[in-house]
């Protein structure tokens, strides 16, 4: 029966009830047949016992034949005989009728002299209704017949036995003249073993039947099992697995039979399914791969975005300060320089040039300052950056600060050129290598690396990369956030004014390009400067 | 010589009059661009000297009226404010020369000679400038 699933019923099941099928049209059948075969059967048995009466009847006539020859004398030995006879086993009685169908003699000693109508239930089943008469030409085979009166020991057969005229003057004819018919021998014989015999075959088919189709019941049961519940429950197995998604799962699909077809059907269904399925998940990981990507995009836009006008504003205030110092500068240096024109002390003039200078000093701190705010005109032609490079290290290679720094040139070889502003972006480049070596001040390695960038997203066209990278203490993250803001600086008071980055970063600005800076503490900083190809702005 | 002196900067006004009277030029400055136009149509000047920035009328166009007026005195444009389009416009409009904020009396004075010599301005010819 089914393993899985909702148990099905064993009255329910299809074994059961094809077995039951099964079973019931045995059974039916077999009754039938056995009811036919039966009867059959019966009938021939009885027709064999009637064969056997009729020859004993005749076998009894011989034997009382010698007291019939005696005559009268012979009469009381007919009747002895006759009892005799009528007390062996099966033989329910025996009698003598004559022509008349008076009794004769009789096993029944009372019935001697009664008649015996041809009328009588049992005479009828040979005569047939007829009143035949009782001489005149009769030709009477014995005649078994059915008695209607059951003997002592159940059923019982009777036969009649004409007893003919031998039409031998010397025997019959004596007595007898020459009548045809002198009388009938009737025997009655039980018919018990018969019928036991009966009885116990038909309890025999009976048994055998029942076994049988109980057999047959029991095979097709099992049968149905083996060839259809157990591959069917596999097959609901398989499904059940299948259903909560497990599709690497296929079913046996060895079988050559409709069950093998369904399996096999089954399991393409199934690898069908897992490719889908497959599919899917692809779909679904490439879509969440697509997702992250452009939410990092996404803040990275938005990151550099604020960044932008975090730097716009601090351009905006710091332009319209700068701005404003102007003037009072104006009058500062004015002053000054008519004061020193009308000194003639040597030490007030000397302090007057103080003021001026630093009135200038403050001057340029201003216009660095716009500068970062975007205020430049740039004179731009196409430029080599590598040889750019190459120019600005030489400038600064022979100087102190550069003495225990090592230089390596990354170049590529082919770089395209670049529409800039070479005096703006030679600043830039000289602020970053200076900031390099104060870095290193210990010694270290300058790297200088060029490379070609194509289209780079954002931008059209394509782009130049430039690295700048130190072997320094590197920058915190929290300092790398604010380093190209304008006045923010990490030395100490009086030293720098911080204005380099912000101003560099203000010069890439106006080319369309971008500045970064890279590396974690420990481990130097890299500054990346990407400038576009065509220059951007212009 | 007299010099006319817009600029809304007390101190750059008293710079500018220190240094041109010691030079003994006649020195008239004013705070506005408009009062400036006023006083240039009442009374006729040699040289302009103009700031930029300026509130109400600014100076660009104090500089546009100023052409449409006169287009041959020379105008020196001050300014602190060194924005590369704005240098431009002023040109555009008709500007002599540009003297960049701070400066010092030499500086001055060379702008004023400069604007001076040159009867065509320091570049390009400005449009607008008419002979009325």
């Amino acid at each position: 029966m089914s393993e899985t699933g909702r148990k099905v019923g064993i009255f329910h099941s299809l074994g059961f009830r094809l077995g039951l099928f099964v079973g019931v049209a045995l059974a039916v059948g077999l009754t039938v047949h056995f009811v036919v075969s039966m009867a059959h059967h019966e009938e021939a048995l009885l027709s064999l016992k009637k064969e056997e009466a009729s020859v004993l009847a005749g076998a009894i006539q011989v034997s009382l034949n010698d007291a019939m020859m005696e005559g009268e004398s012979g009469r009381k030995d007919l009747q002895e005989s006759i009892e005799k006879i009528g007390k062996r086993p099966m033989i329910d009685r025996v009698r003598i009728l004559n022509s008349e169908g008076v009794v004769q003699y009789s096993t029944d000693a009372a019935e001697i002299g009664r008649r015996v109508e041809q009328s009588a239930p049992d005479c009828r089943q040979c005569h047939a209704g007829e009143v035949k008469p009782v001489s005149g030409e009769i030709d009477l085979a014995s005649c078994a017949y059915e008695p209607s009166a059951p003997g002592e020991s159940g059923r019982v057969l009777g036969v009649i036995h004409p007893i003919y005229n031998d039409m031998d003057p010397a025997s019959c004819m004596v007595c007898h003249d020459d009548r045809k018919l002198l009388g009938k021998l009737d025997v009655v014989v039980s018919l018990g073993n018969l019928d036991a015999d009966i009885r116990h075959h038909r309890g025999a088919l009976v048994l055998f039947g029942l076994l049988g189709v109980g057999g047959i019941i029991a095979i097709v049961t099992a049968a149905i099992h083996l060839l259809v519940h157990r591959p069917v429950a596999r097959l609901l197995d398989g499904t059940r697995k299948i259903g909560s998604l497990d599709l690497s799962h296929r079913l046996p699909a060895d079988r050559r039979d409709e069950l093998g077809n369904l399996a096999q059907a089954f399991n393409d269904m199934t690898g069908r399914l897992q490719q889908a399925q497959e599919k899917i998940r692809n779909f679904t990981a490439s879509l969440e791969e697509k997702v992250e990507e452009k939410t990092k995009e996404l803040q990275a836009a938005q990151l550099s975005m604020l960044r932008a006008e975090k730097m716009a504003a601090i351009g905006r205030m710091a332009a319209g300060v700068a701005h404003e110092i102007n003037n009072p500068l104006t009058g500062v240096i004015t002053f000054a320089t008519l004061l020193k024109r009308r000194t003639e002390d040597p030490g007030s003039s000397e302090d007057l040039d103080t003021i001026i200078e630093e009135a200038h000093r403050c001057s340029n701190i201003a216009r660095g300052l716009l500068d970062f705010s975007r205020g430049g005109v740039l004179s731009t032609r196409e430029v080599r950056m590598n040889r750019l490079l190459d120019r600005t290290l030489g400038l600064v290679e022979k100087q102190a600060a550069f003495h225990n720094i090592e230089i390596v040139r990354e170049y590529d070889p082919d770089l395209p050129a670049v529409t800039l502003d070479e005096d703006r972006i030679g600043q830039v480049i000289l602020n970053l290598v200076m900031n390099a070596a104060e870095a290193m001040g210990d010694g270290g390695r300058l790297t200088i690396r060029t490379l070609s960038i194509g289209d780079d997203g954002r931008d059209d066209g394509d782009s130049i990369g430039i690295h700048v990278e130190d072997t320094g203490p590197g920058i915190p993250d929290s300092v790398a956030a604010r380093v190209f803001e304008p006045f923010f600086t990490t030395k100490e008071p009086g030293r720098g004014t911080g204005l380099g980055l912000s101003v560099s970063y203000g010069i890439v600005a106006d080319h369309g390009g971008r500045i970064r800076v890279e590396g974690r503490p420990g481990e130097g900083a890299r500054f990346v400067v990407t400038l576009p190809v065509d220059g951007g702005n212009e | 010589m007299r010099i006319l002196v817009v600029d809304d900067e007390k101190t750059v006004r008293r710079s500018c009059e220190r240094i041109l009277a010691i030079e003994g030029h006649d020195v008239l400055s004013v705070p506005r661009g408009e009062e400036g136009l006023e006083r240039l149509v009442r009374e006729g000047f040699d040289v302009v000297l103009l700031d930029l920035m300026m509130p109400g009328m600014g100076g660009l166009e104090t500089l546009r009226l100023l052409r449409t007026m006169d287009g041959a005195i020379p105008v020196v444009v001050m300014t602190g404010y060194a924005k590369a389009e704005v240098e431009e416009e002023c040109r555009r409009l008709g500007a002599t020369v540009w003297l960049p904020k701070p400066f010092g009396p030499d500086e001055l004075l060379g702008a004023i000679a400069r604007g001076l010599e040159s009867s065509d301005p320091e570049s390009l010819d400005p449009e607008g400038r008419t002979d009325a």
